[in-house]
């Protein structure tokens, strides 16, 4: 899988053609908001926006944007704005079949190029998508293969993930993700043996960055946790990294340290439990 | 009554000792110090530096076997000094020696709300120590030369005992019944940054802290100290002060204020003056808060609690 990265924390809302982005929120408000400006975004730059719309809302994407003050009949009317429910974006006539369904959103991009948008965004949320795909697992392919999509062709994919929801599972999902999983604070980029912190860590999101580190421990191998881009860690975070280590006997390494995490493991007699590396990225 | 002669002490005493100026203070501490030094105890003596100086010149050859440690930098912060005592405590009773400490944590410069803290501070020195199955003696020097007589009232009412350097007797007016939280601040001014804050991320709550610490001018380590102090104290309202909370921030003179409203309850005296075990889990808030800032005021009652962290603008 191809890692796309970055050193710079977008804001929410931004979305380059190539990318695929994983967001966690806290509730419908939040949800709105982002779509708002992910929606704006789109349009702005003339790009063809597809929203997946679970299933039953009953046009509440319609209603939030317009509410928003956003006119949405011009794009609907020029097809620059494409609305799907979970089962077209999902499933091939009523089934099940991830190639068939990749080969068609294929077709979709490139059909949108021929009719004028030099790039396609398309937003999902992922709860409603698990009424309508089979399991965790197959949502997780379904990840996969959206990511690689998004290097073959000019399309950036964003699934909002409500926090409650999905709980542990996120650690999971996280490293399907190549672009990491993000909230409202952080930015979290994972994958076996090798996790990046970008951004805040507080009691709102200290969970969700445990249970991504938990689910990227190889079997009986190390893990090494880059806190280079780490601008606020309060003692829960750093207590929870202390409780990793504790568990793994020893087999973290965390690069980058900020020097508020230091203050906080000498206030705390934390020092002996996490190997701090100095120097840069590992 | 037990003068200081090698007489077997029973459990804490906490001493007052009223002397007039600097320069009687070697002479007065002397008696009580010679003691402990011919018990063979380890003696501390936290003051001020320049009242250090003064006793090293004072008390001659017995200077060299006494610790001290400068009183405006151990407690500036008055919460620090009890873990302070607790510590050197420990050191010496492990290796079956005895301790016997000075301690005068108020000093010219003080400001009201340090000189506050000082006292509640003396009276929580009682319920630290109190039931420590350790025997040891903490004489605590007043300058009634410069000290205001409210505060040598305050004094008499927090300690069980006073000394004229010699012989101990019973303090009368002492209080057994104060809790460090009794009582209210002063209001904060009538303008001030107010931001209520709830359960979710405390971004806006550390953001709205970190400019108004920026633009008074407040140094960028401090500034992050200050951020994390704060944090933790929001924190802890939202894990047990009710869910929610009111952030206050202002500038004072000196320094940078910041105070949390919350709905909840402290009950426990010493919370944030004993160091919390390696594996606890939580229960770190207001310990860190008393590490990081210069000055960290708590009210509580079955209205609600407050706390205010004071970050100085120079270190």
């Amino acid at each position: 899988m191809e890692i796309l990265d970055r050193d710079v924390f977008e804001p929410s809302g931004t979305s380059d053609p190539g990318s695929h982005r994983c967001l966690v929120f806290d509730d419908a408000g939040e949800l709105v908001e982002r779509i708002v400006a992910w929606a704006q975004e789109g349009f702005d730059s003339g790009e063809r926006v597809v929203y997946v719309e679970p299933t039953g809302r009953g046009g509440a994407f319609v209603r939030d944007l317009t509410a928003a003050g956003l006119d949405l009949d011009a794009p609907l009317r020029d097809g620059q704005l494409v609305l799907l429910s979970a089962e077209d974006a999902l499933l091939v006539d009523g089934d099940w079949d991830l190639a068939r369904r990749m080969a068609l959103h294929e077709r979709f991009v490139q059909d949108s190029v021929r009719d004028g948008f030099a790039h396609v965004r398309m937003a999902a949320e992922a709860a409603p998508a698990l009424g309508v795909i089979p399991d965790l697992a197959a949502l997780r392919a379904y990840e996969i293969g959206m990511g690689r999509l998004a290097t073959r062709v000019p399309v950036s994919v964003t699934c909002f993930y409500e926090r409650q929801a999905f709980g542990a599972e996120l650690g999971r999902i996280a490293l399907v993700h190549p672009r990491g999983m993000e909230d409202r604070q952080m930015r979290v980029i994972a994958e076996p043996g090798h996790v990046r912190v970008v951004g805040e860590v507080d009691i709102s999101n200290t969970h969700l960055m445990g249970s991504i580190l938990d689910e990227a421990v190889p079997v009986g191998g190390s893990l090494v946790i880059d806190l280079a881009g780490v601008s606020f860690i309060d003692v829960g975070g750093a207590g929870r990294l202390v409780e990793l280590a504790r568990r793994l006997g020893g087999r973290v390494r965390v690069v980058g340290a900020p020097r508020q995490l230091q203050r906080i493991l000498v206030a705390a007699d934390w020092q002996d439990e996490l190997e701090l590396v100095s120097g840069g990225a590992a | 009554m037990s003068t200081l002669s090698a007489d077997r002490l029973d459990g804490f005493q906490h001493e007052v000792l009223l002397y007039e100026g600097a320069t009687q203070l070697p002479t007065r501490l002397r008696p009580f110090i010679e003691a402990g030094l011919d018990a063979d105890e380890a003696v501390l003596v936290v003051v001020t530096s320049d009242k250090i100086d003064l006793l090293r010149d004072g008390l001659g050859a017995a200077a060299k076997a006494v610790r001290f440690a400068p009183m405006e930098v151990l407690g500036r912060n008055p919460a620090r000094i009890i873990p302070a005592w607790r510590e050197f405590l420990d050191q010496h009773v492990a290796q079956g020696k005895g301790v016997r400490g000075v301690g005068e944590p108020i000093f010219r410069g003080r400001t009201e709300a340090e000189l506050d803290e000082c006292h509640r501070h003396e009276a929580l020195l009682n319920a630290a120590f109190a039931s420590s199955p350790e025997s040891w003696q903490l004489l605590c020097p007043y300058d009634v030369t410069t000290l205001d007589p409210s505060v040598v009232k305050q004094a008499h009412q927090n300690h069980p005992v006073v000394t004229d350097g010699r012989v101990l007797q019973p303090c009368a007016d002492y209080r057994h019944d104060s809790s460090p939280f009794e009582g209210e601040l002063p209001g904060p001014p009538a303008q001030h940054l107010a931001l209520p804050f709830e359960i979710g991320p405390l971004d806006q709550v550390r953001a709205v802290v970190a400019a108004h610490a920026q633009e008074a001018g407040l140094d960028i380590e401090r500034i992050a100290d200050l951020l994390l102090a704060v944090n933790e104290v929001a924190t802890n309202s939202l894990r047990h002060g009710g869910g929610d909370g009111v952030l206050r921030v202002w500038s004072e003179p000196r320094s940078v204020v910041c105070q949390v409203d919350d709905r909840g309850r402290i009950d426990e005296p010493l919370v944030g003056r004993r160091r919390p075990p390696v594996d606890s889990h939580g229960g770190r808030g207001v310990w860190l808060a008393n590490q990081l800032c210069d000055l960290v005021q708590i009210r509580s009652s079955a209205a609600g609690t407050t706390v205010r962290l004071h970050m100085g603008l120079h270190g």
